[in-house]
Formats: structure tokens, C-alpha cells, sequence
């Protein structure tokens, strides 16, 4: 499944996929992976990415099924 | 500026990739070195330096059987789609028994042109794979329990000293 909500806020930031790798330090293979949903990250890169991006674990990573929007 | 050699230049998916192919060429290997060892028995049977032929592949393939075995007894890993219970394991001794059993009734027959013989042979060393193998694996699976569950009574003790 697609991360659009990490794609939307670096596209907000306006960084690319290579200075986000640069910033929290992975390559930038592994973000694409990830935006693109192929690559389920650490938790210790998702937080790198969200300090980076000033956004929060909930903001970028967390999914509401339909049982939580009820 | 000094290069460190040592430091790991991969990022964690490329870690994860790097692992994925590793594991693959474990497995590669270890069936790669087992197949050949058995096309070596059949291509020189005959040959008086047999076990000179096969025995680097043997020792490589001993090597690499124990380590992975004691690598995941230490850690109380057993197998991903198996459980250790008496019935998986006489299946697997069954299998490893049976197969073992035609390729030595094959070479039998090759090396005799006696077809009874053969086959009685090929019985007789199959069902002493499949003691062994049953042996082996009860052993093993007795062992990795008791490791199993020392390894959850020592987290459990961490956990209650963390605790306290």
C-alpha cells in the first residue's frame, strides 16, 4: 500500500526523494520503497523521518481502518 | 581523513535486501553441495578414491549442517513452516529414509544388475537413514525445547528485575 502521506509532506516541504535520504541518512532507494509501500521501515527510521519532516509517527504512518472511523 | 573499513555503508532496507540474498545463497549452497556429493557417488562408484571426491564437499556441507543448527538451537529457533513434535519428525526421517533408500538401491542395481538385491538393499539402508534421522531429530528436538524454554524463563527474570 502506498505512503502518500510521506510523499504529500515532503512534496509540502519541497524536498526531494535524495535530500531526505541525505537528512536521515538512508539511501534514496529506500525512501522511494517506502513512499511506494514496498519497504516497511524501522521505527527508528520513521522517526528520523518525521523529525525531518516536522510531522508526527501519527501524521506519516498511521492507517484508520474502517472499524476506527466508525 | 582515515577510511574506516568496518563501517557498514548500508542503509537498513539495503541491510534487509543483503540478508535476503545471503539466506538464498546459504540455501544455494547447502543443497548445491549435497546434490553434487550425491552425483559424485553415482559418477565414480566405482572408483577407489571416492571418498577423496567427496569428502571436501562433505566436510563443507558437515560445516555449514552444524553451524546452522547450533546457530538456531542457541537461539531457540526451530523452523519457520515446522514445529518439533514426533510426527513432523517421522515424517522428515520418512522422506530423508525413502530417498536415501532408491538412490542406494539405484547404485546398487548399476553396480550389481541385481534387481531383489537391490531393492532390499535399498530398504535395508533406507530404514537405517530413517532410524538415524528419527534418532537424530527427537535429540534435537528435545534440546531445542529445554533451550526454548530457558531462554523465556531468563527474559521473564529480566523482565521482573526491570520491574522491580
Amino acid at each position: 500500500m502506498k505512503n502518500l502521506k510521506l510523499k504529500f509532506a515532503r512534496m509540502e516541504k519541497d524536498i526531494s526523494q535524495i535530500d531526505l535520504a541525505k537528512m536521515v541518512g538512508v539511501t534514496r532507494q529506500t525512501i522511494g520503497m517506502i513512499e511506494s509501500g514496498d519497504y516497511n521501515p524501522s521505527l527508528n527510521l520513521c522517526i528520523a523521518i518525521c523529525k525531518a519532516l516536522d510531522k508526527t509517527l501519527n501524521d506519516l504512518f498511521w492507517e484508520e481502518n474502517e472499524n476506527e472511523k466508525k | 581523513m582515515k577510511k574506516n573499513n568496518w563501517k557498514n555503508n548500508l542503509d537498513e532496507m539495503q541491510e534487509q535486501k543483503l540478508l535476503h540474498i545471503e539466506r538464498n545463497g546459504c540455501w544455494l549452497a547447502f543443497w548445491g553441495l549435497l546434490i553434487t556429493q550425491v552425483i559424485e557417488m553415482i559418477l565414480f562408484d566405482n572408483s577407489e578414491n571416492l571418498f577423496y571426491y567427496v569428502a571436501g564437499e562433505w566436510i563443507l556441507f558437515m560445516v555449514l549442517a552444524i553451524y546452522i543448527c547450533a546457530g538456531c538451537l542457541k537461539n531457540g529457533i526451530w523452523a519457520r513452516q515446522y514445529s518439533a513434535d514426533p510426527a513432523t519428525n517421522i515424517k522428515a526421517s520418512l522422506i530423508a529414509g525413502l530417498v536415501y533408500g532408491i538412490i542406494m538401491c539405484i547404485l546398487s542395481y548399476l553396480r550389481s544388475g541385481k534387481l531383489v538385491g537391490s531393492i532390499g538393499g535399498g530398504i535395508i539402508s533406507g530404514g537405517f537413514v530413517f532410524v538415524l534421522c528419527l534418532v537424530t531429530l527427537s535429540i534435537m528436538a528435545s534440546a531445542y525445547k529445554k533451550r526454548l524454554e530457558k531462554l523465556e524463563k531468563e527474559e521473564a527474570e529480566e523482565e521482573e528485575k526491570a520491574d522491580v
